[in-house]
């Protein structure tokens, strides 16, 4: 299906950009540096992009570094993301966006030497599936100023995807021979992506813009809509044989507060580049173990990120992006490469 | 006398034809800035360019025997690699070019071990890393048709790789502790037959190749004693792949490729001799080209679709070329 849908996407590349014209006082061609906090009216914009996360560093809850690779427990994160934007009028548009990823965590591998027993130990935690989809609307202010822009959204992710974790599929080999017996056990939980509650976005954005240059903030804070019943799975090792048996509880994503500061500078008309500093905020949120409520230790995340969009065709932009981790607490501290098309068009 | 009223009219007509024809001229430095897609196949004879690449890695997923995708778990760990070459390329005529690529690596494999003995626990750490030149690339391109508005160009390529780069490993304290190669330690030979095809703005290629692997000798093992070179033989390869490449505008061009590689067995004649399992790959491989005067800069994604025992990983390619 996904092969379709790039192919689908590589035949119809041509058809967009064949319509390309060299005015760039169109809506269309837009320059960076001019364009407001939301798309115009009538104008439909469809943003499909891939993110590679690569996380060989992972912060611990006093913001120490841990060095992920040196435990060969670091992990790679392949995100395909899909945003729609869709002009109301000319202060008003909707957005949604959905994305798919899969990724698999490792922990390290352990020995265990009992006597003539060795018993070695791998476990891996994949996460695979469409994510919950997002619906959200945002609003700029209804005149004109020159020079600054100020726009407020809010929004809500539907809890559409799967949350609840597959059956795990580990597995055991044994062998018997004149020294003793060899096990290797490899546990393998099967996660989702989903979230399986109502996620509540709330933000706003500001923006100061010249000839050549803009800076845009935009803050979000992401509310969680309430506890959510999942299952975990437990299982049981007989003879190289796993039992599994499913295990209600509770848990409760935490809320969330993220911002960004990105500076661009238009090259030239086609051609415009960005650094941008990201910081995301955690708090609250809680699992249950065994009937007992364990609450997450806070987080946060600051990165820095560069970063250039051309204007290909009319309908056409490109982009991609680099953002670095500087600091952080419990949390992963990936680098993460975007690489995104643009596909505008005007309905009326 | 009416032979020369007639002489004299095709006189006159003569420069008056003569004087609506234009001759389109383009400069060799225009030659020099066309795009992937409008280039010949080979450079033009005087033709110099050079380019710089950077290739990553890293290995997390691989295809198993049954071409199911999976994660690694067990020994091997996590690898993440650099690659790093420099590319000179010469027309000694329109039709024929050669290519200079020396190589250079730079690979790290980690993997850790924790060991539970009775109420002790060790952690042991892996210390596994390659830097240094890889093997040398030799090759020579020939176009045996050249392009015109009904035939499409037909070239003939060839490589050589010399075994230039460390082939053993050094540095050797025990079997997670020690210096990995950076060469292969063979000699290979690939022949390669290519076609192109350009229908303005779009061009459509195939190609088929072949490449065999000379016998080496290496030390394979870093827990063996250091002087224990061992006779192998590497898989050939089979390359099957076409391209369907387009302009997005007059100076970018998104190139499609779709290969098929597959290896033969490899062999390492120890005794017992071991054999290698037979491996494929099907992937599929965007290349976005920006042309920007002379400058070339170009990034390519690996990604590999379908396989068997073959990394699963994509592979990144960032490179910037230049045509003096």
């Amino acid at each position: 299906m996904k092969i379709i849908c790039l192919l689908f996407i590589i035949a119809g590349l041509p058809f967009f950009c064949l319509g390309q014209t060299g005015d760039n006082s169109d809506i269309l061609t837009e320059r960076v540096v001019d364009r407001p906090l939301t798309i115009h009216a009538g104008q439909l914009q469809i943003n499909p992009g891939y993110q590679l996360t690569i996380g060989s560093k992972q912060y611990d809850i006093y913001g120490d570094k841990l060095d992920l690779a040196k435990e060969a427990t670091a992990q790679v994160r392949h995100l395909y993301d899909l945003e729609i934007k869709y002009g109301i009028i000319e202060y008003l548009e909707i957005t949604a966006a959905l994305n798919y990823s899969k990724m698999g965590v490792r922990e390290q591998q352990n020995w265990y030497f009992h006597r003539n027993e060795r018993v070695y130990v791998t476990e891996l935690s994949e996460y695979r599936g469409l994510s919950d989809l997002f619906l959200g609307l945002a609003f700029r202010l209804p005149f004109d100023i020159p020079h600054f822009g100020f726009s407020i959204s809010a929004g809500a992710s539907l809890p559409i995807a799967n949350y609840e974790p597959d059956k795990p599929t580990h597995s055991s080999i044994s062998r018997i021979d004149s020294t003793g017996i060899d096990r290797n056990i490899r546990f393998h939980f099967n996660n989702k992506n989903g979230m399986g509650t109502f996620i509540y976005q709330f933000g706003a954005g500001i923006q100061f813009f010249t000839d050549k240059f803009a800076i845009t903030g935009l803050a979000d804070y992401s509310l969680c809509g309430g506890e959510v019943k999942t299952i975990t799975w437990e299982s049981r090792l007989y003879v190289d044989e796993f039992t599994y048996q499913s295990v209600p509880c509770k848990t409760k994503p935490g809320n969330t507060f993220s911002f960004s500061i990105q500076f661009d500078y238009q090259a030239i008309n086609w051609f415009a580049i960005f650094g941008r500093f990201i910081g995301m905020m955690g708090s609250g949120g809680w699992d249950e173990e065994q009937g007992v409520k364990i609450g997450h230790h806070e987080k946060n995340l600051m990165s820095v990120g560069i970063g250039y969009e051309i204007q290909v065709a009319r309908h056409l932009r490109l982009f991609q992006s680099m953002d670095l981790p500087v600091s952080g607490k419990n949390q992963l501290a990936p680098l993460m490469i975007y690489t995104g098309a643009s596909f505008n068009f005007l309905t009326r | 006398m009416m032979k020369f009223i007639y002489g004299s009219l095709a006189l006159l007509l003569m420069s008056s034809l003569a004087s609506g024809q234009t001759e389109q001229q383009v400069l060799p430095s225009e030659l020099k800035q066309q795009t992937v897609i409008q280039e010949p196949v080979t450079l033009r004879k005087g033709f110099f360019r050079t380019s710089f690449a950077g290739a990553y890695t890293f290995i997390d997923k691989v295809f198993d025997e049954n071409g199911d995708k999976g994660y690694i778990l067990g020994t091997i760990g996590w690898e993440r690699s650099w690659t790093y070459n420099i590319s000179l390329q010469y027309g000694i005529t329109d039709r024929l070019q050669v290519m200079l690529k020396p190589v250079f690596h730079n690979k790290k494999i980690f993997y850790s071990d924790v060991l539970h003995f009775g109420t002790t626990i060790e952690t042991a750490y892996a210390n596994v890393s390659g830097i240094g030149f890889g093997d040398l690339v030799l090759g020579l391109d020939y176009q045996i048709l050249q392009e015109t508005d009904t035939r499409p160009s037909i070239v003939a390529r060839s490589f050589l790789t010399f075994p230039t780069g460390r082939k053993n490993p050094t540095a050797i304290k025990d079997y997670k502790d020690f210096k990995l190669p950076t060469g292969t330690g063979e000699f290979v030979l690939a022949l390669e037959l290519k076609t192109r095809k350009i229908i303005f703005p779009y061009s459509i290629t195939f190609n088929v190749g072949y490449s065999y692997s000379f016998e080496g000798e290496k030390i394979f093992y870093p827990d063996y004693p250091e002087d224990e070179m061992i006779r192998f033989n590497t898989g050939n390869r089979l390359d099957l792949g076409g391209s369907f490449n387009f302009h997005l505008n007059d100076w970018i061009a998104l190139q499609n490729q779709v290969v098929f590689f597959h290896w033969g067995s490899n062999k390492i004649f120890a005794d017992p001799t071991e054999t290698g399992f037979k491996s494929w790959v099907l992937s599929y491989q965007p290349t976005l080209n920006f042309q920007i005067r002379r400058f070339r800069l170009y990034e390519v994604v690996f990604i590999p679709v379908l396989g068997k025992y073959y990394p699963a990983d994509p592979f990144y390619v960032l490179g910037l070329l230049y045509t003096f």
